[in-house]
């Protein structure tokens, strides 16, 4: 807890709420995260167009790699996590909470582009199994998300709180990218 | 660090989305990508969006929301049959000895992409006349350049996986993967 530089910010003291509201507000204001991109992507008639990335064939390559980027930060943000709770025997580095914050940001600001086009450009779809999972957590994703960035800056919280939702972002953006990436590079081929 | 940074990436990730939705929606009308105008305004039955992506599309390559392809893949050998709803695509690979691959997967932007079982797939795009790309079943490879065609129970039948819409193929196909998209297959209204 202590290597997470989030929660040595001084906030104010909380007065108002007490610790169950504490963790009640950010969890509410996180489900309403996911819910209000799931009813988004399913009242907002997919466009099947979107924003495109120069230097990519097409949304779906340039989707795919964004989405790899964004995976292969969060794995740092587990190992970094890791190394900061002392579950992986080295001598922390000086900067590991540089790494974990900076980490965190790359994978949130890479996911963010996929979402929108997923969103606006496909929306929210349920005509297989894989696609199905991939809304749900790709809407889950972005409320735990939500959660761990409003829980991060507060004080006096349990300690496995911090753990247990980075895990949860981190499970729910590992599904994301095995049902749409990995799905689209081993359905395509690796390219861009 | 004085700030609340956690909220300040936050933050920062729902700005940097808001522009690419603005941007996306000023991106949507104007159909410059070869992937533009999915065409969700000229669908008949389509409810009005809340967005302003239901402004009518200009003239350009138009991918309908709702459209049925068949025909016989490049060369010979096999018929195809994708039939597209929304964002649905569902079709099948028919070989001439009359064996049927069954594939199911997602049209958007003017992309196909489905798979069925044994590692088969189907990769191309589709616009208002016809449909065109890559199929591989059964281990075998296909490209196909196949009309666009208004066949009353077409989609009912790979829905069913009816196995009389696989039928033996006699027709050749013509060489390369030229437009045969005009032709009897199409008719009018659309």
């Amino acid at each position: 807890m202590t290597a997470q530089p989030g929660a040595e910010a001084p906030l104010p003291p909380q007065s108002t709420g007490s610790g169950a509201a504490k963790l009640v507000i950010p969890c509410l204001i996180g489900a309403l995260v996911a819910l209000t991109l799931g009813i988004y992507g399913h009242i907002h008639q997919p466009t099947g167009i979107a924003v495109n990335l120069a230097g990519f064939s097409g949304p779906q390559p340039a989707k795919a790699w964004l989405a790899t980027g964004a995976f292969i930060a969060a794995i740092i943000q587990v190992i970094s996590a890791l190394v900061m709770y002392g579950k992986i025997k080295i001598q922390a580095p000086p900067w590991i909470g540089g790494l974990h914050r900076w980490s965190g940001r790359i994978a949130f600001l890479l996911a963010v582009p996929v979402a929108v086009h997923c969103l606006y450009a496909l929306g929210f779809q349920t005509f297989s199994t894989r696609v199905l999972i991939h809304s749900l957590l790709g809407c889950a994703f972005f409320g735990a998300f939500t959660v761990k960035m409003l829980v991060l800056p507060k004080k006096d919280m349990p300690g496995w709180l911090l753990p247990t939702l980075g895990g949860l972002a981190f499970t729910a953006l590992t599904g994301v990218w095995f049902s749409s990436a990995y799905w689209f590079f081993s359905t395509f081929g690796i390219k861009r | 660090m004085r700030r609340n940074t956690p909220l300040l990436t936050l933050l920062a990730g729902a700005a940097l989305g808001v522009v690419l939705l603005i941007a996306s929606m000023m991106a949507t009308p104007a159909a410059q990508s070869p992937y533009a105008a999915a065409g969700t305004a000229t669908s008949p039955g389509t409810t009005a969006s809340p967005s302003p992506s239901a402004s009518p599309s200009p003239a350009g390559p138009h991918s309908p929301l709702q459209a049925d392809y068949t025909g016989p893949v490049t060369g010979g050998g096999a018929t195809l049959a994708v039939s597209v709803r929304g964002g649905t695509a569902i079709g099948f690979v028919c070989t001439a000895s009359g064996t049927a691959t069954w594939l199911r997967g997602a049209a958007a932007a003017g992309l196909l992409q489905l798979a069925g079982p044994g590692q088969a797939r189907l990769t191309g795009s589709y616009l208002d006349h016809r449909a065109t790309g890559r199929a591989r079943a059964n281990g075998t490879q296909y490209r196909f350049a196949i009309p666009r065609v208004h066949q009353a129970g077409l989609h009912a039948a790979i829905v069913n996986r009816t196995a009389a819409a696989c039928r033996p193929v006699d027709n050749g196909g013509g060489g390369g993967g030229g437009d045969n998209g005009g032709g009897h297959h199409h008719g009018g209204g659309d």
